[in-house]
């Protein structure tokens, strides 16, 4: 018998795009992270609306009904960001909208529905002879730019452009209430999508890294770049982990680099083991792209001059950092089936503190290398730079159909991120259940101030409850 | 030995697959701006989309059986449509970066098999709890009863499949009339379909002519059981594998033509793993396309008069992307001096005509007509022909272009192009 939500969800977006089938709903109980492996949660019923007043439908529905509302992009999660009422609730598959609204030469910008992947957006702004700075995480071909956007994604591009966020210029959002939110300078019906910090207080800000708990995110405008024309590569091995530190800080220090990746001992060992076999202990890599090949081989000798002086030895880059940067998007797939499914812990850290930070997590990794050995799990530690910042991430790799690894990279995620950012002042960047106990559960003024920026937005608190570890019950915790 | 082949193997014997699946969503999305990719799954895109019907959401739910948290003896009517309606075209498996990594570089052109996940296995295996559950819908299951009692999906009489080459102004040797090494299987799709009974006069007509000493099984033959395994059916496949495996002994098959790349990929993938004796028998099995590009490589084929004429090639998902053969039947159009044109999707990338994995014959609830998509996309290159290879695409592609108001594109099987040609 036909659940009543779902035949008033069918009025608003058709019966073909909701089900409450109990198979449909269990092919979304998971994302990729661990927490989603050890406790899958389909939710009550799946809606997959292909517009966003459909979205407004929706949530008005929800809070009319009380019942929680969860957003999916791509899946694709790797932290952890889910609620804690994703079995309670109506989970939105923001995926049919995947349009590219609009390329707007005059603005130099692109609005995309929040459903489209990376993937797409990439190829349809280079087909127009433009590219993105931020490029998308590492799963950007399945993935999201809402989703990024939601969970504040890092990923290629971020060491010359930052994260998601920081190309950022306007989000259309859908509010609880079923309102829908223009920001930047769409605040003016007026004015084009073309940027952020205008008119009031940056409330874009509110709703990136939000985890959806403050509504939907339907479409997201980005900052354009000339395509690319050219790029290089370039590749070196360190064998003392101190000239390698001062390399990337003084690569970081340029600002020339699209990316630059420092892979640490057991990431060499991973990715690259002839290089650990030849004894170097560290490499760093980078990739620069540009409109002109002038200003590509000006940037790139720079880079090139730094390494020399801090006595990197220089590698064979088509070999060692090609893979990395042509074949973008590519890599965590292949690793899973070579190694295991992957589980990050990543953070970020000033980037004349990465060594610090480094050896600090490479000493807690031996610790534990018996275990790791046991349980037939890989980890591989490497430093992606985010412009000022080191971005250290070290990914456990291990087989999904194993408990008992499955359990001990869970235990070894939560007291790497003890260590990570506790001790060694790190920050998460992205969302995820791995990192609030160490930082938004840790500062009650700031944890206080989004319950109460949640309960105006989201009184009936239907938007993700329990994400970013706000209560699923407000009134209880006020 | 080739990985394509289920080989018998239940949803358990797929857990270690299962779970290597790292739920990137590449098999539901996976456009990349380095090349022509596009669109994973067609389904996806013409259905409600829901993750149940990507590779990954059938992983995790097969994961919910396997850990007990859903029931398999109550799986439901909509997955049960979802399963079904998958054409196990291939395509989420292709771009699945779950690679062995001994040939990560040679993504994205990998044999099909280096793909470490058998999408189309573990899909195989869940539509057979369906099976052995006795609930499949209805015409599947009509489907697979015709097949046991007739020897086709359709229920049509055995002592009538191959009468229709009596039709031709020249005799088809039937097995038993002599000597016959090279047998032309004609295929249940091929037998019985008027418009596929062309195809294959046309094939006969060019071995015919080329004096290529061959033969058919006629009323004899038995179907390949292809579409019985991709239903889920693996008993009946058995069953109609060895009584082929005893007609091919009994008559001393050394070379296999195939009409249909189902039944290709059958005799390639399925019978050498099923049946413990094919291997001994070294049966030879191209598919008819790879024997007349053989043929006209070896200037046994005559043309008379180049056609002048803009073709478009629809690649069939069982002979391109799951089986490698691209070239084989655009060498057979290039011959006949026509020009070809590469459609936006084709070879590995093409879009499945929506008549595999049992899709000519189960309609998806909410009727995703792949046809008239593909031919939508054939029409708007504005060529004089959409040739096709296979009996199901040629099927399938007629009855889309029926739904399309002015396009004048007809729909012809290569042989029948070559042979147009030749005379």
């Amino acid at each position: 018998m036909e659940n009543s939500l779902s035949v008033k969800l069918k009025e608003i977006v058709g019966s073909k795009y909701v089900s409450d089938d109990e198979y449909v709903r269990w092919s979304y109980s998971m994302d990729s992270n661990i927490y989603d492996v050890l406790d899958p949660a389909p939710p009550l019923v799946v809606v997959r609306p292909g517009t966003v007043d459909e979205i407004s439908e929706i949530l008005k529905l929800a809070n009319k009904s009380k019942v929680p509302v969860y957003t999916r992009g791509g899946g694709t999660d790797g932290g952890g960001s889910r609620g804690t009422k994703v079995r309670e609730s109506i989970l939105i598959d923001i995926t049919r909208l995947n349009n590219v609204v609009k390329i707007d030469e005059a603005s130099q910008t692109v609005t995309v529905e929040a459903g489209a992947t990376w993937g797409k957006l990439n190829k349809e702004v280079e087909e127009k002879g433009w590219r993105l700075g931020y490029k998308g995480p590492y799963s950007g071909y399945g993935s999201t730019v809402g989703g990024s956007v939601a969970v504040q994604s890092n990923g290629y591009g971020s060491t010359k452009y930052g994260v998601v966020a920081e190309d950022l210029t306007n989000l259309k959002i859908v509010l609880p209430n079923g309102e829908i939110l223009e920001t930047g300078s769409a605040v003016n019906p007026s004015a084009k999508k073309f940027y952020r910090y205008c008119i009031g207080p940056d409330l874009t800000g509110i709703f990136i890294g939000s985890g959806g708990c403050f509504g939907v995110i339907a479409e997201v405008t980005l900052r354009l770049y000339p395509k690319a024309v050219a790029n290089a590569l370039g590749a070196y091995g360190f064998r003392d982990y101190d000239s390698c530190q001062e390399c990337y800080y003084r690569w970081l220090k340029t600002r020339e680099a699209d990316h630059v990746a420092w892979f640490a001992e057991d990431g060499l060992k991973v990715n690259s083991p002839d290089l650990s076999e030849k004894g170097y202990v560290s490499m760093l890599t980078f990739a620069v792209e540009d409109q002109t090949q002038d200003l590509v081989d000006a940037r790139a000798r720079l880079l090139h001059k730094v390494a020399d002086e801090q006595c990197g030895e220089g590698l064979d880059a088509d070999k060692y950092a090609r893979g990395d940067w042509d074949y973008k998007f590519e890599l965590l797939p292949r690793w899973a089936a070579k190694i295991g499914q992957w589980q990050w812990n990543c953070h970020m850290i000033p980037a004349g503190d990465a060594l610090k930070d480094l050896k600090a997590v490479l000493g807690f990794l031996n610790q534990h290398e018996e275990e790791f050995k046991k349980h037939n799990v890989t980890h591989s530690t490497v430093s992606i730079a985010h412009k000022n910042a080191g971005h250290v991430s070290t990914s456990m790799y291990y087989d999904q159909n194993n408990p008992e690894a499955v359990i001990l990279v869970k235990r070894l995620c939560d007291k790497y991120a003890e260590l990570a950012i506790s001790k060694n002042g790190g920050c998460n960047y992205w969302l995820g259940k791995i990192w609030y106990p160490y930082t938004i559960m840790r500062n009650p003024v700031y944890r206080n101030l989004l319950i109460k920026v949640k309960k105006a937005v989201d009184p009936n608190n239907v938007m993700n409850p329990g994400g970013l570890t706000l209560p699923s019950n407000l009134e209880r915790e006020a | 030995m080739s990985t394509r082949s289920r080989r018998g193997r239940t949803l358990e014997d797929y857990r270690q697959e299962i779970y290597l699946c790292s739920r990137c969503g590449y098999c539901r999305d996976m456009v990349r701006a380095r090349d022509a990719t596009d669109l994973v799954c067609p389904i996806r895109e013409k259905t409600g989309g829901f993750d149940s019907f990507t590779a990954r959401g059938r992983n995790i739910i097969a994961r919910g059986i396997l850990e007990g948290k859903l029931d398999p003896k109550k799986i439901s009517p909509e997955f049960v449509d979802t399963l079904f309606a998958c054409t196990l075209c291939g395509s989420c498996q292709d771009h699945c970066l779950s690679l062995d990594p001994k040939t990560w570089d040679a993504f994205p052109n990998n044999e099909f098999t280096d793909h470490k996940v058998d999408v189309l296995g573990i899909t195989e295996s869940l539509r057979s709890i369906v099976i052995e559950k006795g609930d499949p819908p209805a015409i599947i299951r009509q489907v697979l009863k015709n097949i046991q009692l007739h020897g086709n999906p359709e229920g049509r009489p055995r002592n009538k499949r191959g009468g229709f080459l009596k039709e031709l102004d020249f005799h088809v040797k039937t097995a038993g009339e002599g000597k016959c090494e090279t047998l032309l299987y004609v295929g249940s799709t091929a037998s019985y379909n008027e418009r596929n009974q062309k195809t294959v006069k046309a094939i006969t007509k060019i071995l015919h002519v080329s004096n290529v000493d061959f033969c058919v099984l006629s009323n004899e033959e038995e179907d390949s059981g292809g579409d019985v395994l991709r239903l889920g059916e693996e008993g009946l496949f058995e069953e109609l594998a060895r009584r082929n495996l005893a007609l091919f002994k009994k008559y001393g098959i050394r070379n296999l033509i195939c009409v249909s790349p189902h039944d290709y990929d059958a005799f390639v993938n399925d019978y050498p793993v099923y049946m413990e004796e094919w291997p001994k028998l070294a049966i030879n099995v191209p598919h008819y396309t790879e024997f007349i590009a053989e043929l006209i490589r070896n200037r046994k084929i005559k043309i008379r008069q180049k056609l002048d004429k803009t073709v478009i090639f629809h690649d069939p998902c069982y002979l391109g992307r799951i089986n490698g053969v691209y070239e084989a039947p655009r060498e057979v159009v290039k011959a006949t001096g026509a020009r070809i044109v590469e459609m936006k999707s084709s070879r590995r990338n093409s879009y499945c005509c929506g008549g595999g994995g049992g899709g000519v014959w189960y309609e998806a609830l909410h009727k995703p007509r792949l046809q008239t998509e593909r031919a939508t996309q054939a029409c708007e290159t504005h060529a004089d022909i959409l040739a096709v290879a296979c009996p199901i695409c040629a099927q399938m592609l007629e009855e889309g272009m029926t739904d399309i108001e002015k396009c004048d594109m007809k729909v012809q099987d290569v042989a029948e192009i070559l042979l147009e040609a030749m005379t």
